[in-house]
């Protein structure tokens, strides 16, 4: 895991969502702890990890293709929750989409930092 | 205002009219008449094989392209996906013989000019009468018989009046007096042309022109089923013509796959609805049946989970799948929803900004009130 660069896509994404990022979490898969975050919530990296792991299970009792590189759930409050599962971990992303542009972060920040997160845990 | 949009308002020449037809005798017929009674324009007559989409550099020059459609002859269809796909500003217009009329293809274009080739204008408003009666004026019809083209040519110039033929771009844009009027789609409102600009870069119609042709050739199905499925209960299964014993409710649930299908065109490979207020679900697609069951519970379970850190879960999930796909899982007070979505043909802005929004207000505007209390659900 190149470290560096993960820190690197932390800066990225932390940078370009602004206040607009309430808080994200890099979370090792096998005891759902972070690694690494911005206004890290404990309870919320569980969380997230609980959440993949139905996921997976209920992709594949559906017959339904595996998961691609991230999911989506919309929260009320005009609040949103993206997780990007990669290998054994998943970065958590809780943003306020009062405070941030959708469109920057589906068509720039999302992708860059899915490319940079995979990249920096396969190196 | 959008600048190339004056430009054509301001400066609306038209010189070259193209006619794309593999019918010889349309084709003498049709440069005789318009050589002999006008001689302003420059008529562009090609046979379906040979057209290339003529390429105008700027707005101040338009031509206008008057298309045979042949439902049958897939060289047609496919110009007009090219058309669709390059030309967003030139004036189409959508020729069909009338002895030809096809009610498949009548209800997918809801604005049909129809030019009569051979018969007499009467025989052409005699027929078009049965269409509308037979689609309640569901249709906006033209009669046009062969001679009037020139006129509707001269009304486009006219008026700036762009035609489009398509089901989901319902109505027209004028620009008059530089303002769009009468433009609608489906859930969707128009008000400016910045609106227009933005939605055509969408690429809607692109995907409509094909899933018509593919709609072409699938037969209609008429199956009720049961169903029942051990975590939800179920009490009916009904495929997408809707044995509805509601007829108020049946008109909203075919109107809510007309939504569907309308926003994401060939873009939507599979969807199935669970209409918690009647407890059943309607079916689009059969075989994937199991896999709203899986989601439907999948919901119930994020809800719980999320609920734990004291966050509430909204309207929905999205699931970026592996093989290029979306799935949007939708939770309404009325309605649970899945849709299988095809990532090639369909952006993930699009889904959250367009079509997300369109069927909560829908479903938030008309299940609500057609459903009533929501104490038959039952789900374990």
């Amino acid at each position: 895991m190149n470290l560096q660069k993960l820190n690197e896509a932390l800066e990225f994404l932390k940078s370009n969502l602004g206040n607009g990022l309430l808080s994200t979490d890099i979370i090792s898969l096998t005891d759902g702890l972070s690694i690494m975050g911005y206004n890290s919530n404990p309870k919320g990296a569980a969380l997230f990890t609980e959440l993949t792991s139905v996921l997976t299970k209920t992709l594949k009792e559906a017959e339904a293709p595996e998961l691609g590189r991230y999911y989506i759930i919309d929260l009320a409050d005009n609040k949103m929750m993206i997780i990007l599962p990669f290998i054994e971990y998943m970065w958590g992303i809780f943003i306020d989409k009062n405070k941030v542009s959708l469109g920057l972060l589906l068509n720039i920040v999302l992708p860059k930092i899915i490319d940079n997160f995979e990249e920096a845990l396969i190196e | 205002m959008d600048k190339s949009i004056n430009s054509v308002k301001n400066n609306l020449k038209i010189k070259d009219i193209y006619i794309i037809s593999n019918d010889a005798l349309y084709l003498k017929n049709f440069k005789h008449k318009f050589n002999y009674e006008n001689e302003n324009y420059n008529f562009i007559i090609v046979s379906n094989e040979n057209f290339k989409i003529p390429i105008y550099k700027n707005f101040d020059f338009i031509p206008i392209i008057i298309l045979d459609l042949d439902i049958y002859n897939n060289i047609g269809l496919n110009i007009l996906d090219n058309l669709l796909r390059n030309i967003i500003w030139y004036p189409l217009i959508l020729i069909n013989n009338n002895q030809k009329i096809n009610f498949e293809m009548l209800e997918e274009f809801g604005y049909l000019f129809m030019i009569s080739k051979f018969a007499h204008r009467d025989l052409l408003m005699e027929k078009i009468k049965i269409i509308i009666d037979k689609f309640n004026n569901k249709l906006n019809l033209f009669g046009i018989d062969f001679i009037s083209v020139i006129k509707l040519i001269e009304l486009i110039k006219k008026t700036g009046l762009m035609i489009i033929n398509n089901n989901e771009l319902r109505g027209y844009v004028f620009f008059k007096d530089g303002i769009i009027n009468n433009f609608q789609i489906e859930g969707l409102n128009i008000k400016s042309a910045d609106d227009l600009k933005t939605l055509l870069n969408l690429d809607i119609r692109i995907i409509y022109i094909n899933h018509f042709k593919k709609n072409k050739f699938e037969k209609t199905k008429n199956n009720q089923l049961e169903y029942k499925e051990n975590e939800i209960k179920i009490n009916k299964i009904f495929d997408k013509n809707f044995n509805l014993d509601n007829s108020d409710f049946k008109e909203e649930v075919i109107k809510f796959y007309e939504l569907q299908k309308s926003i994401l065109k060939r873009g939507l490979i599979s969807s199935n609805l669970y209409y918690k207020n009647k407890n059943l679900i309607l079916v689009n697609d059969k075989k994937n049946i199991k896999m709203l069951n899986n989601f439907l519970n999948f919901i119930i379970k994020v809800k719980e989970i999320i609920n734990i850190d004291s966050y509430k879960f909204g309207n929905y999930c999205i699931l970026n799948l592996s093989d290029n796909k979306f799935l949007l899982i939708y939770d309404l007070e009325t309605v649970s929803a899945y849709f299988l979505i095809d990532g090639k043909e369909i952006k993930l802005g699009y889904l959250i900004n367009i079509f997300i929004p369109s069927i909560k207000e829908f479903v938030d505007n008309k299940f609500k009130i057609l459903g009533g209390e929501n104490e038959s659900t039952k789900i374990k």
